[in-house]
This record gives structure tokens, C-alpha cells and sequence, in this order.
């Protein structure tokens, strides 16, 4: 298997082509290599281009991991979001934060002194927010009478959401202790708090909150950087 | 390995394009018109047809000509007021001479979330309805606690 030509597949993701690899390992003998251990903080890169170039949208997402064993980051991330939904009889926004606390399980084989990953995950992510009705028209089907459309501005606040969150991604280290991240995320709603008279539409954190289904998806792509304070014995298997 | 790249590519194209959208069937509630039947004054309990129904109301230059029958009219109402007030016009007698009625409905109103694609309707409470330069109508009733809030039920009777 050819691992080179996977790893630039994998950074050109990034449209850099870096071909640097890390050499943080210190060999005691032949047999046992020293891996670093340490705490891993970054943001979300897609949440800022998007509040770039989707006037819809702003938000910000700062995430973090630790390596608690060899293949096992416990992780956490911790975000803000403002959308602004167009639908075809209203519009309106929605606004709030978000905390997704979970686990990460690296499935990938690094060689000696890679520290890459290829990784699944879940994530319990609970968020409180604010939706705002800002126009709508009044749906009839007859046109005798010209459309009564409204302005509104009211707000609901005070709603909650909680879900389960899968993940699948992979997090390449491009420079010494710096890693490039992209993932996928398919997600479940547990319980949401609807407000009443109207609906969840848009959730910080879950995306799209749709009424025919619990489920609903997301991708990002991160940056991070490791600060290692130990290093810990390779497990090698001869 | 490939296959594991290959796999995860596949499902990030996928949640990236995902994108459900709804639309707005046409079984769905909207805002209910008001709902008349025609009732023979001699005969209260049997429905009447009428000839040659016409309904103008005074916001609109035209003539509703929409869920009309003999014995059953579907009239839209304004959500913008709470009152709608129309021309009725039948043909009557032999000499089928026109002529005219006008009344005015007056109700609360109330808005109601639907979903998301279809948005928001009215309901309608309280109705009441009077009239005035009255040629053809002998009575009309409104049945007890009547809620406009969908096309099933007559909300109004004419009895001529």
C-alpha cells in the first residue's frame, strides 16, 4: 500500500502541498518509540469563510482535544451562530450557542512518528437560542384579496436543543505540532424546545431543524495546535 | 485505506449537498373561507338553490366567481380587518329581475403556524353578520360557537 501518495491526497484537501514530516520521536532502542501526548486547540476554518461569503450567516466554532490513550481524544467544542432563514411565506433568524462534548477514536495506523489520524466520533451537543419572525405573509390559497403580508420582529427565547452527534474526519499534522482537520457529522435530535406559535428552524450547532425528520448533518474543516507536555511509550507489536 | 478515504469523501459530499426542501401540499390548511349555505325559508331544514349567484366585495373590483354552487358560496374574508363586508346578487322569480343584498361579517382573527413551507394562516372566531338594503334575504343564522378554522362546516345559513 502506498501510504506517500494518500498523505498529499490528504493535505491537498488544503490546497497546500506540504511534504514535511515530524521527527519528534526519541529512540531509546530499536523497538520502543516515544510518541507525544498533549492538549490540541483550534478553530472551526468553514464558519468563518462562510460568515465571509453567506450574508445569512456568522458564527465561530473553537474546538479542542487530548489524547487520553493511544487512539482514544476525549473532545469538546464550543460555538456561536447567527442565520438568517428564507423561507417562501416568512422570514426570520435564528441565533444561540452551542457545547458538544464527546470522544474521538483514531481508526488509522500512524507510522513511526506520524501523529495523523483517521478518526470516528460522537458528540452530545445541547445548545440555547433565540428565533426571531421577522415578516410573513398569510397563506391562502384564493387570490381575491391582495396578499397580507406582516412585519413581526417578535422574538422567542429561552429554546433548547439536545442531540447525539456522529462524526467521521481526519486530521493531517502539516508543520510540527500543527494539524489540518476536515470531518462529516450526521446527528440526531434527542429533545427540542419548539416555541409556541411557531418552530424551530435553524439550530446553532444542528443546522436545518427540519419537521419530518429527527436526523441532520454537518462538515467542517479545522485548524489546531498540540501543546504536548509528555511523551509516552509506543506500544509496538513485533 | 483507499477505501476508508473513498467512503468518507463520499459521505461529506453527501452531507454538504443534503438539502431537504418541503413544499407546501395542497391538502394542507390554509386560511378558511367562510362557508354559506342556501336554505329554503319555507322548508328550514332544505337546502335552496339560488339563481344565478353573484358576490362582490366592496375591497375588490371584481366578482368572486370561485366554489360557488347552487345551494353552497365559499367566500374569502380579509385578514387585514376584522370585518369584510360584500354585495350579494340572485336572479329572482320568473322575470329573473337581480336583485341585491348587502352584508356586512364581522369577526376576530388569529394567526396560526402551519410548517415550515407553507408558513402561517388565519382562523376566525366570533363571527357576526348584518344587513343592509336587504331585497332577498328573509333570515340568516350562525350556528352556536362557530370557529371558522377550516372549509368543512357551514358557518353561515341564508334562508330565502
Amino acid at each position: 500500500m502506498k501510504k506517500i501518495p494518500i498523505y498529499i491526497f490528504i493535505i491537498s484537501f488544503f490546497g497546500v502541498s506540504f511534504t514535511a514530516f515530524s521527527q519528534e520521536d526519541t529512540r531509546i532502542d530499536t523497538l520502543i518509540y516515544k510518541e507525544k501526548y498533549g492538549f490540541r486547540l483550534g478553530i472551526d476554518l468553514s464558519k468563518p469563510v462562510r460568515s465571509f461569503i453567506d450574508k445569512n450567516y456568522t458564527g465561530i466554532e473553537i474546538n479542542g482535544d487530548y489524547r487520553l490513550t493511544e487512539n482514544f481524544y476525549p473532545a469538546a467544542e464550543l460555538g456561536h451562530e447567527n442565520y438568517t432563514f428564507n423561507e417562501n411565506n416568512f422570514t426570520g433568524s435564528s441565533e444561540g450557542q452551542y457545547l458538544k462534548l464527546g470522544v474521538n477514536y483514531n481508526v488509522y495506523k500512524n507510522w513511526i512518528g506520524m501523529q495523523n489520524e483517521i478518526y470516528t466520533g460522537l458528540r452530545y451537543g445541547f445548545s440555547t437560542f433565540t428565533e426571531q419572525l421577522d415578516e410573513y405573509t398569510i397563506y391562502k390559497k384564493d387570490h381575491y384579496f391582495p396578499p397580507d403580508v406582516r412585519e413581526s420582529g417578535e422574538k422567542f427565547s429561552g429554546l433548547t436543543a439536545h442531540w447525539i452527534e456522529f462524526r467521521i474526519g481526519l486530521k493531517a499534522e502539516v508543520l510540527n505540532n500543527l494539524f489540518l482537520g476536515v470531518h462529516t457529522e450526521v446527528k440526531r435530535m434527542i429533545t427540542d424546545k419548539s416555541p409556541s406559535g411557531f418552530a424551530n428552524l435553524w439550530i446553532p450547532g444542528f443546522n436545518e431543524r427540519y419537521e419530518s425528520t429527527e436526523f441532520g448533518v454537518g462538515w467542517g474543516y479545522s485548524i489546531s495546535y498540540m501543546i504536548p507536555f509528555r511523551k509516552k511509550d509506543r506500544k509496538e507489536k513485533q | 485505506m483507499k477505501r476508508i478515504a473513498i467512503i468518507f469523501i463520499g459521505i461529506l459530499l453527501l452531507t454538504v449537498s443534503c438539502q431537504k426542501s418541503d413544499i407546501c401540499i395542497e391538502s394542507e390548511p390554509s386560511t378558511p373561507r367562510l362557508v354559506i349555505k342556501f336554505m329554503d325559508e319555507n322548508r328550514p331544514a332544505r337546502t335552496k338553490a339560488v339563481e344565478g349567484f353573484n358576490a362582490k366585495a366592496k375591497d375588490s373590483d371584481f366578482y368572486y366567481s370561485s366554489a360557488i354552487t347552487d345551494t353552497i358560496a365559499m367566500l374569502p374574508l380579509l385578514t387585514t380587518n376584522d370585518s369584510t363586508t360584500y354585495e350579494f346578487f340572485i336572479h329572482q322569480g320568473d322575470s329573473l329581475k337581480t336583485e341585491s343584498v348587502t352584508l356586512k361579517f364581522a369577526y376576530s382573527s388569529e394567526d396560526q403556524y402551519i410548517s415550515r413551507a407553507c408558513g402561517f394562516r388565519d382562523r376566525f372566531e366570533n363571527l357576526e353578520a348584518t344587513l343592509e338594503n336587504n331585497q332577498w334575504i328573509k333570515n340568516i343564522t350562525i350556528p352556536d360557537s362557530i370557529s371558522i378554522k377550516d372549509e368543512k362546516n357551514t358557518h353561515l345559513y341564508i334562508y330565502h
